[in-house]
């Protein structure tokens, strides 16, 4: 793993785990978007807490071991899901009362610190094998390194039409080619090279954001009339301010050390050190998961321990910062937390003055995931084919379609991370009945 | 009978499915989430269909807090598909509102209309 194990970071994965635990236990936050919702019926008695454990258990589990686990072994940094969707598990099981909050926190806390050992001994266990192919993981991430900017030409073919999205496309194309050829600048005899990937993302976003904010309201808008008996959960939220500020910090600070990722191309752009496209990344997301974090804290009063993901982008800019850019991280991290909870009221009011702005948030994540889906299967096809070069596609492509087929598939966006991680082990099996003879190159 | 499109992603493909075994008496129309929970609210459209990555998060959330959670089900979520006849009985038991994951709505879509036409 990318991240270090010393007191610090023992710590803050502690915290985090402790403080994501108690929020989801004390019903102030939640990461699935899925399970804020349920909230309602929860607070009203419709729904017993054994009930929503069971909700939170049923959304989250799958995604933990199918999703966080295998991206986050072959990533080299824990992808917040891992934790996250696990302490709303942990927090959802506890009562709510007396001295069980504490138990939730407790619990959460040791789930922060099992992580952090566990995937370094599941790491460490894997090079000990005949045949290492820890190295060959990193393969998986490739495609998200040199073709990840494409996103915002694919969210602009869904809101505008796919003559808008193919000529952001080939503007992307175009700043990527461009600022390889001429990006390079001497100053005072110092070279900068802009980085061709992070521009082309940067010139993508802009064009999508000036798509979206010239869309016209196509339909009559009364999302703000519904969402105006919400008033009472936006103050229950804002009533929770400071302790979600604390939880902001303590993610940011996480980020910044390298042991959270906030999604899985901006943890494979981290872990090559590529910070400033990262956060741009990272930034990209969170215009996207604003609408759906934000709506669904407003029709719950539950917000995310993460908010809306904005807290990661200035977190990443801290990496290697030294312990004033740890401090940086907490506390913009706090910061930006307690701007988004006050934005609440205004975003409920706004819904339906910038319609363009909540169908960009569901595009971009819909881009983003299709894009993800192919970079990672791809990127595990090539891992795969990296590790063993006779068997390694058909061992992916198989796993693909046997994925479809199955009765219990997994997100597809596993599958690349999966596919890699099997075939190392299955090298391995080969290898002692002899069937995978190690090549001395 | 009215169905609305509303959750995240694949919303044209979702239509398409729905128009293809609604067997025309389906009328299908595409909203952003919001837009299609109120329609099932007030009574405006009589189900709503969505699909995202989770089958509950972008595809279901404002169904489940605008409609209510006794209205809405996953029907299928990353690691499970509800089993054919589950979908049968949810339909049965008045659920309106359903989330899947996008890559299972090929899957899902043709038993929930089967259902929805029987009533």
């Amino acid at each position: 793993m990318l991240f270090s194990i010393n007191a610090l970071t023992i710590l803050v994965m502690a915290a985090l785990g402790g403080i994501c635990a108690y929020l989801a236990n004390q019903n102030i936050a939640v990461f699935h978007d899925g399970l804020r919702p349920m909230f309602p019926a929860y607070f009203s008695k419709a729904m017993d807490r054994k009930t929503l454990f069971a909700t939170s258990f049923a959304l989250s589990f799958g995604l933990v071991i199918g999703f966080g686990l295998p991206t986050s072994i072959a990533g080299k940094i824990i992808i917040v899901h891992t934790i996250m969707l696990a302490t709303d598990i942990i927090g959802t099981m506890f009562s709510e009362n007396g001295n069980s909050k504490w138990y939730a926190t407790a619990v959460g806390a040791l789930f922060g610190i099992v992580l952090l050992f566990g995937m370094q001994a599941i790491i460490d266990a894997l090079k000990i094998l005949p045949i290492d192919f820890t190295g060959s993981l990193g393969t998986v991430g490739s495609l998200i390194i040199l073709a990840f900017s494409v996103f915002p030409a694919i969210a602009v073919a869904y809101q505008a039409g796919i003559v808008s999205g193919g000529t952001v496309l080939v503007l992307i194309m175009l700043v990527k080619q461009i600022t390889m050829l001429y990006g390079k600048f001497v100053v005072n005899g110092v070279t900068i090279a802009l980085n061709s990937d992070g521009m082309a993302l940067l010139v993508g976003i802009v064009a999508m954001i000036v798509v979206a904010a010239r869309q016209k309201r196509t339909e009559d808008g009364n999302a703000a009339t519904a969402f105006a008996v919400f008033s009472k959960n936006i103050d229950r939220i804002k009533k929770n301010m400071l302790i979600l500020a604390l939880s902001g910090g303590i993610v940011a600070l996480a980020t910044t050390l390298l042991l959270i990722a906030e999604g899985p191309a901006s943890l494979t752009l981290t872990a090559e050190g590529q910070y400033a496209q990262a956060a741009i990344v990272a930034l990209g997301r969170t215009l996207g998961f604003i609408p759906l974090v934000m709506t669904t804290a407003i029709v719950s009063g539950v917000y995310s321990p993460a908010g809306t993901k904005l807290i990661h982008v200035p977190a990443i800019l801290f990496i290697n910062m030294g312990v004033m850019g740890m401090a940086g991280s907490f506390v913009t991290g706090a910061l930006i937390m307690v701007v988004e909870v006050l934005l609440l009221g205004f975003i409920a009011q706004g819904m339906d003055k910038f319609p363009g702005m909540k169908d960009l948030g569901d595009n971009t994540r819909t881009a983003m995931s299709k894009v993800l889906d192919l970079a990672l299967l791809v990127g595990g096809m090539l891992a795969a084919n990296a590790i063993a070069p006779s068997i390694g596609y058909i061992w992916v492509i198989g796993l693909y379609f046997l994925n479809q087929a199955s009765k219990k598939p997994l997100s597809t966006m596993a599958i690349g991370p999966i596919g890699a991680i099997t075939m190392g082990i299955l090298v391995n099996i080969l290898h002692l009945i002899g069937l995978f003879p190690i090549v001395v190159k | 009978m009215k169905i609305v499109v509303g959750g995240q992603m694949d919303k044209q493909i979702l239509a398409n499915l729905i128009t293809k075994y609604g067997c025309g008496r389906v009328e299908v129309s595409i909203k952003s989430d919001i837009e299609a929970a109120l329609a099932i609210q007030t009574n405006q459209a009589q189900y709503y269909f969505g699909a995202c990555a989770t089958g509950a998060g972008g595809a279901l959330a404002m169904a489940i807090g605008l409609v209510g959670p006794q209205h809405c089900v996953s029907i299928s979520i990353p690691g499970k598909i509800m089993q054919e006849e589950e979908i049968r009985s949810a339909v049965r038991n008045g659920k309106k509102c359903f989330g899947f994951v996008n890559y299972d709505a090929d899957k899902v879509i043709p038993v929930l209309l089967d259902e929805i036409l029987k009533k």
